[in-house]
């Protein structure tokens, strides 16, 4: 609490015949209002120099980078073209609290899938379509001279039916299947809905994975973008994993 | 889904989950899920993998063990008859595995770095297997050190490789293939190679035997 002595000075206000005004105007506002003011002039007046001394032969990026769209209206084209139209609108509506949310939610339910569904399904055009590229696993088997290279059997290395070399899971030996036990035939084909089931399973993890993905860059994109609005030189320095444009911020000493 | 016989019924490692199954005499087994994208050892076998050489009654190393997650596993199937030596360096997953060992008998933790394997030596005997995830870019010098101390004669390696832990300007397959070489360099003898697709990226698992003289 501050000092308080002496009476208290109430201000002076508006008249009553001149209310419709608003609240009366004291010097400290005029000040500030006229600082705004010339502040504004000095900057239109720069403006109407520069457009006056433009060189029309000079050439500047906003050329090229800017135009106009269907509608007529002026577009920048910026660093936010890397993303398509449904997560700019995600990017500018919704809030970053709401993004990580998703993302936690949907990493949550990806692991419990995943902790379900060990076996892959080789379902590579529903995967590419979600923008996966990796390479299927490869199985390496070292041997001993070029001659073993070149008579390299792989069914009987692993010891199986030719058939079932495809299948890297459940491969059942040559005597297992000889046996011919029960175990072994159950491991023979799996039930059509079972096999509907893991399907469906599959494609929700994918579908998961991707999102999680997406949100995750969405959420980066995000916080450069808070950044980028604070203060300080910064320079771009480069681009990061997922192909964003991360800067450097200049140190500044702080006393 | 693959799963790993519980030793101790009725208790989780990880939060991992149980499946008990009734067995035709009456009794009773419980199953424990192996989650292949949290363990690269699971995620081997389901790749393909012709050996781990991991089974019951077998005596491994296991260098880089982490809390424990998957040397739980690696415990199940060896089995009361069967040693797990387990190997790990940073103390706050150290201390988990050595809560879990409380229960697990056939675990032997030891928080050393794999590195200087003499100073556990007087704690662990000749082994079947070393099985080995530190994830350090002088990894194969630290399983060779190891194999050459404690590994029988025709004993065999797991290894994990990352491959961006020991290189990451050169792509994966040239990091696999140069682990490779200086494996066969220190007397081990590169028997598969798998990569761990789609459960993680740019990570194989190598097995080889480990051929100390000629024979
Ligand atoms: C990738 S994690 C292993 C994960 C574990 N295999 C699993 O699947 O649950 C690698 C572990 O190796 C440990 N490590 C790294 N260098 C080591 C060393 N020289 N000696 C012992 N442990 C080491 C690290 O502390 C880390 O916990």
């Amino acid at each position: 609490m501050g000092k308080h002595s002496g009476r208290d000075h109430k201000e002076r206000a508006q008249p009553l015949a001149r209310q419709h005004l608003g609240l009366l105007e004291k010097k400290k506002d005029y000040q500030l209002r006229a600082k705004d003011y010339r502040k504004k002039q000095a900057r239109l007046k720069t403006m109407q120099e520069k457009a006056r001394a433009r060189n029309p032969d000079e050439f500047y990026h906003a050329m090229i980078k800017s135009g106009t769209d269907a509608k007529g209206r002026h577009v920048v084209q910026d660093r936010n073209k890397q993303f398509d139209a449904t997560f700019l609108k995600l990017l500018k509506t919704q809030d970053q609290g709401y993004i990580t949310m998703q993302k936690i939610m949907n990493e949550k339910k990806l692991e419990r899938l995943r902790a379900d569904t060990h076996i892959p399904l080789a379902n590579q055009a529903h995967l590419e379509t979600k923008g996966h590229t990796a390479s299927p696993a490869k199985h390496t088997v070292f041997v001993d001279d070029e001659a073993a290279a070149a008579s390299f059997d792989a069914a009987k290395h692993f010891n199986t039916h030719p058939s079932l070399l495809g299948r890297s899971w459940n491969r059942p030996t040559m005597d297992q299947l000889t046996q011919g036990d029960a175990a072994t035939a159950a491991l023979g084909a799996v039930p059509k809905a079972l096999r509907h089931e893991r399907a469906v399973h599959q494609r929700e993890i994918v579908d998961r994975a991707y999102r999680v993905d997406r949100l995750a860059r969405v959420e980066k994109e995000m916080t450069i973008q808070k950044h980028l609005m604070t203060k300080g030189p910064r320079k771009k320095a480069g681009k990061d994993d997922q192909g964003l444009d991360t800067y450097r911020w200049k140190p500044i000493r702080k006393k | 889904m693959l799963v790993t016989r519980n030793m101790v019924p009725g208790e989780s490692v990880y939060g991992e989950k149980r499946i008990s199954v009734e067995t035709p005499e009456g009794g009773k087994v419980e199953y424990r899920v192996w989650n292949p994208f949290r363990s690269k050892l699971a995620a081997g076998i389901l790749g393909g993998l012709d050996h781990i050489h991991i089974k019951p009654g077998a005596k491994v190393l296991y260098l880089g063990a982490a809390s424990g997650t998957s040397v739980s596993h690696v415990s199940d199937i060896v089995g009361p008859e069967g040693l797990v030596y387990a190997v790990e360096f940073s103390h706050r997953p150290g201390r988990d595995l050595i809560n879990m060992a409380k229960k697990r008998t056939n675990i032997i933790p030891i928080i050393e770095d794999a590195r200087h394997p003499s100073k556990y030596r007087m704690l662990i005997g000749m082994v079947d297997v070393i099985f080995a995830d530190v994830a350090q870019p002088d990894q194969a010098r630290i399983i060779t050190m190891n194999a050459h101390m404690f590994l029988k004669a025709a004993g065999h390696i797991v290894i994990s490789i990352k491959a961006n832990c020991i290189d990451s300007t050169v792509d994966a397959a040239t990091v696999f293939a140069r682990e490779v070489k200086e494996l066969q360099q220190e007397k081990i003898k590169p028997q598969e190679q798998i990569t761990l697709e789609p459960y993680e990226r740019d990570h194989a698992i190598v097995v080889g035997r480990y051929v100390p003289f000629k024979v």
